[in-house]
């Protein structure tokens, strides 16, 4: 059950994160802001259903949440930073995405009623 | 090819992604018995996910400057296996979720290990020297 679950779930978070990082892609002419959006809106879901059922959280916190967000897209392009010595894009999103998501976790988090 | 297709790609590449990390947290034995091995296991995933994607990016970078391939089929390979596998297999909502002052060292780890584990798989495959540094990809 929870496999289905995490296949489910992590397929439409995959695809929603392929168009959110393409609608950012055409219209802004920057993949690295979908993949971050992509990234925050997955740690709000997954704060949010902290405290769910364990049903709800296979498919909504292992599975979508963990399609919607990715680490290897974002290595990638960090990765395409440095090779660039585009710092402050490395900076953007290392350092300070991740105290962004943080903090949006928590928020979600304790909104939802769960310990922040 | 077409949206539609690229999605189908993406979501079944995802799916794949999603099972091999649901497995390593919790179908491995070590993962079962003491629940305190799933915070390096998830850093395993990220760390290895990175590896295969600066890998497979590395590659298709090379192929398409190469042009042994067809465009198409690896636009194909990159929804399937980058966007969807790595994509899929990957979490930064997981990483999060598990990042506390009690494991800091997850933190510091995974922040600095990541881009360099795709670094070091494009430079595993090839395709790292071909783009110089200070051009804007």
């Amino acid at each position: 059950m929870l496999l289905a679950l995490a296949a489910i779930g992590t397929a439409a978070g995959s695809v929603a994160r392929d168009e959110l990082v393409r609608l950012f892609r055409e219209r802004r002419q920057r993949a690295d802001l979908g993949i971050l959006a992509a990234n925050l809106v997955a740690c709000s879901v997954a704060g949010a259903v902290a405290s769910a059922g364990p049903a709800w959280h296979d498919l909504l916190a292992l599975g979508f949440a963990g399609g919607l967000s990715t680490w290897s897209s974002l290595a990638v392009d960090a990765a395409g930073a440095v090779r660039a010595r585009a710092w402050g894009r490395v900076a953007l999103h290392i350092p300070a995405a991740f105290a962004i998501a943080i903090a949006v976790h928590a928020g979600a988090r304790s909104l939802t009623g769960g310990a922040p | 090819m077409t949206r539609a297709r690229r999605l189908c790609l993406v979501a079944l590449g995802g799916a794949a992604g999603g099972v091999a990390r649901a497995l390593a947290a919790t179908g491995v034995p070590m993962a079962a018995e003491a629940p305190g091995w799933g915070v390096p296991l998830l850093l395993a995933v990220n760390l290895g996910g990175s590896l295969l994607a600066g890998f497979l990016r590395g590659a298709f970078e090379r192929e398409q400057q190469g042009g042994t391939h067809a465009e198409a089929k690896v636009e194909a390979a990159e929804a399937l296996l980058l966007a969807g596998f790595c994509g899929g297999f990957t979490s930064y909502s997981g990483f999060i979720a598990a990042a506390s002052a009690e494991n800091a060292w997850l933190t510091v780890v995974t922040l600095a290990g990541c881009p360099s584990a795709a670094l070091a798989g494009m430079w595993l495959s090839g395709g790292y020297p071909a783009r110089p540094a200070g051009k804007p990809r």
